[in-house]
């Protein structure tokens, strides 16, 4: 065999072209070129892929099925910054991420309206839109249930057949106080969770000139709690109209019934005491008691005259003794909003020492506030055009006492939406085809 | 690649280019694409230069380099529809030489080429069954078994010549 091989016909060799060795060394940097090239463009296909893959591999697995949120151990936890405006933040619906520390709106709306109803979860770090707040139509009203637990949604704007109550650990909604459509306004839970006291109005409403349920319940609206255990509601006797309520630690109700009065008694009789108010001041709505009964809070503005017609108006928060008596009440705090009580001596609020303003605690005795947490600053919503505004804010009563504040860290808005991973898994695909499109153009030029 | 090396890398090709092209012709029958073959596997070759100048035997791993790349170029979307050649036929091959021998080089391009490319590699390159499982990166067992499938069918191309030879 070895014989028939090298005997065997062959063309004659023909010379190695001139400067084969160049062309051979010059095509192989080429090629060492072109890998480098392909391998960066697939490392950048893979980092761009991997988050999609991440994301996408937990919602191919669980498809998108809603699995009830454990409550997070231990207390609720306040970040001491607030996460900036985002538009991957899930809805609790898609994933429920357990009860909330607090409720908030959040948003601008100058040239392009981005507003989000926000969940802040017990532990500080997960947010979730609330979007069946966000979609509906109208005016809305919302409240917190105190262990945080419960977001129960209204609008404000029209007459409606009940109130839609949201379970932030499952994302599932029922509707409760079922009746003929009528104006409804949430505006306290009782301690326990268990009652949700609410204005009802059968007048007209109109939002355009401003007669909201809110509006109309100041006139005529007529108060009454629903035990939402049982689904019953009762009207509270003498409680009309409506500016405003709160429930006391011993279930009893305070109702601010006029411009200058509140009424103080059981839920289910007449009132035992009728306290007297400054034209103004406003019952703080589900949180105005302190934790030992002791006081009452009630909110107003209160104007300064700084001489040379110059006058400042300061929002503040004023105390009262809901024994009508003239027991000794802490000295009125300079405060935007009250939203809590961490002890009988004191408050969380939220104040505006700076834009958009930060959640504070007062000592009652006089110390200076403490600010806890701040909402981020800057413009930060439409497009980075407009700085983001807070308002609605509720905090879960029930988890203040306890609250613990941290740095805030990593947040969790949950998986990124579909949308998302689909502009991510294109924008993948395009680099990854536009890499392989490079390195094919080198590889088809001549040598 | 380091200076050093390209430089070591240029002294192998110039010293080794006609005998891999001389490989590459024995595998595939034709000059222009030997040199279209050899070109391809220095090429790759640069890119594995500091394994392949690492590795006790350059021209072992030039080889393998080689045999690859013409197996793949065969196996490739254009060779399988481009058949250079006719199909391997049991007749025995027609262009016989003026002296009766048959042309080895037909009769090769008619086997397949992994068997072409044992034949070549143990009866043109002179190496071992051992040798050449390296160069093809297959077992010893496999080039044996391959080897005398290859005489077998060329066996059927060339009855007398390969009767005779062996």
């Amino acid at each position: 065999m070895r014989e028939l091989f090298a005997t065997a016909v062959r063309e004659p060799e023909p010379p190695l072209p001139p400067r084969f060795v160049e062309e051979v060394v010059a095509a192989g940097r080429r090629s060492v070129r072109r890998r480098r090239a392909a391998a960066a463009a697939a490392a950048a296909v893979v980092v761009l892929a991997l988050p999609f893959t991440a994301a996408v591999t937990p919602a191919l697995r669980g498809g998108h099925r809603v699995a009830p949120a454990a409550p997070a151990p231990g207390p609720a936890v306040l970040p001491d910054r607030f996460a900036p405006y985002s538009v991957l933040t899930r809805d609790v619906a898609d994933r429920p991420a357990g009860p909330a520390v607090m409720i908030y709106r959040y948003g601008s709306g100058e040239l392009v309206n981005q507003w989000q109803s926000l969940a802040l979860g017990a532990d500080g770090r997960t947010y979730r839109r609330v979007g069946a707040d966000e979609d509906r139509d109208g005016v809305q009203g919302w409240l917190l249930s105190p262990d945080g637990t419960t977001v129960v949604l209204t609008d404000v704007s029209r007459r409606i057949d009940g109130f839609t109550l949201v379970d932030l650990r499952t994302g599932r909604e029922r509707v409760v106080a079922r009746a003929a459509p009528t104006g409804l306004l949430p505006l306290a839970f009782s301690a326990d969770g268990r009652r949700l006291a609410y204005a009802v109005v059968d007048g007209a409403l109109d939002p355009i000139i401003s007669d909201t349920v809110r509006d109309v319940a100041t006139r005529s609206g007529v108060l009454r709690v629903l035990d939402l255990t049982t689904g019953e509601s009762r009207p509270v006797p003498g409680a009309t109209p409506v500016l405003g309520a709160a429930f006391a630690p011993d279930g009893r109700l305070a109702v601010q019934t006029g411009p200058t009065t509140i009424r103080v008694g059981p839920v289910d009789g007449p009132a035992t005491v009728t306290l007297t108010v400054r034209d103004g001041q406003r019952l703080v709505d589900g949180v105005a008691w302190s934790p030992d009964g002791r006081f009452l809070a009630v909110a107003g503005l209160v104007t300064s005259f700084l001489g040379n017609g110059e006058y400042e108006v300061r929002p503040e928060v004023t105390f009262v003794d809901p024994t009508g008596g003239a027991g000794p009440v802490p000295a009125p705090v300079e405060a935007e909003q009250l939203l809590g009580w961490r002890a009988p001596d004191r408050v969380l609020a939220r104040t505006s020492t700076t834009e958009p303003g930060e959640i504070s605690e007062i000592p009652l005795d006089g110390g200076r506030p403490t600010v806890l947490a701040r909402f981020p600053g800057g413009s930060r919503c439409e497009y980075r055009s407009q700085p983001c505004i807070v308002y609605d804010l509720r905090l879960a009563s029930g988890l203040v006492p306890a609250l613990t504040v941290r740095p805030a860290g990593d947040v969790d808005r949950g998986p990124w939406p579909a949308w998302f991973l689909l502009v991510l898994a294109g924008s993948a695909v395009g680099v990854g085809l536009l890499g392989f499109a490079l390195v094919s153009a080198r590889r088809r030029r001549p040598a | 690649m380091r200076a050093e090396d390209e430089d070591a890398y240029v002294e192998y090709v110039r010293g080794r280019a006609l005998a891999l092209r001389r490989t590459a012709y024995h595998l595939c029958g034709d000059w222009h694409d030997a040199h279209d073959l050899v070109q391809a596997a220095l090429v790759r070759l640069y890119r594995y230069w500091g394994r392949a100048r690492a590795a006790d035997a350059p021209d072992a791993y030039a080889r393998r380099i080689l045999v690859n790349v013409y197996l793949q170029q065969r196996r490739s979307w254009w060779a399988r529809r481009v058949v250079p050649v006719a199909e391997p036929r049991d007749a025995p091959a027609a262009d016989a030489g003026s002296d009766g021998r048959l042309d080895l080089m037909a009769a090769l391009a008619r086997i397949s080429p992994g068997q072409r490319a044992v034949l070549v590699l143990r009866y043109w390159e002179g190496l071992d069954v051992a040798e050449t499982a390296a160069a093809l990166g297959c077992s010893a067992g496999t080039v044996k078994s391959q080897t005398a499938y290859a005489i077998a069918a060329l066996r059927r191309l060339m009855p007398d010549y390969v009767g005779r030879a062996e």
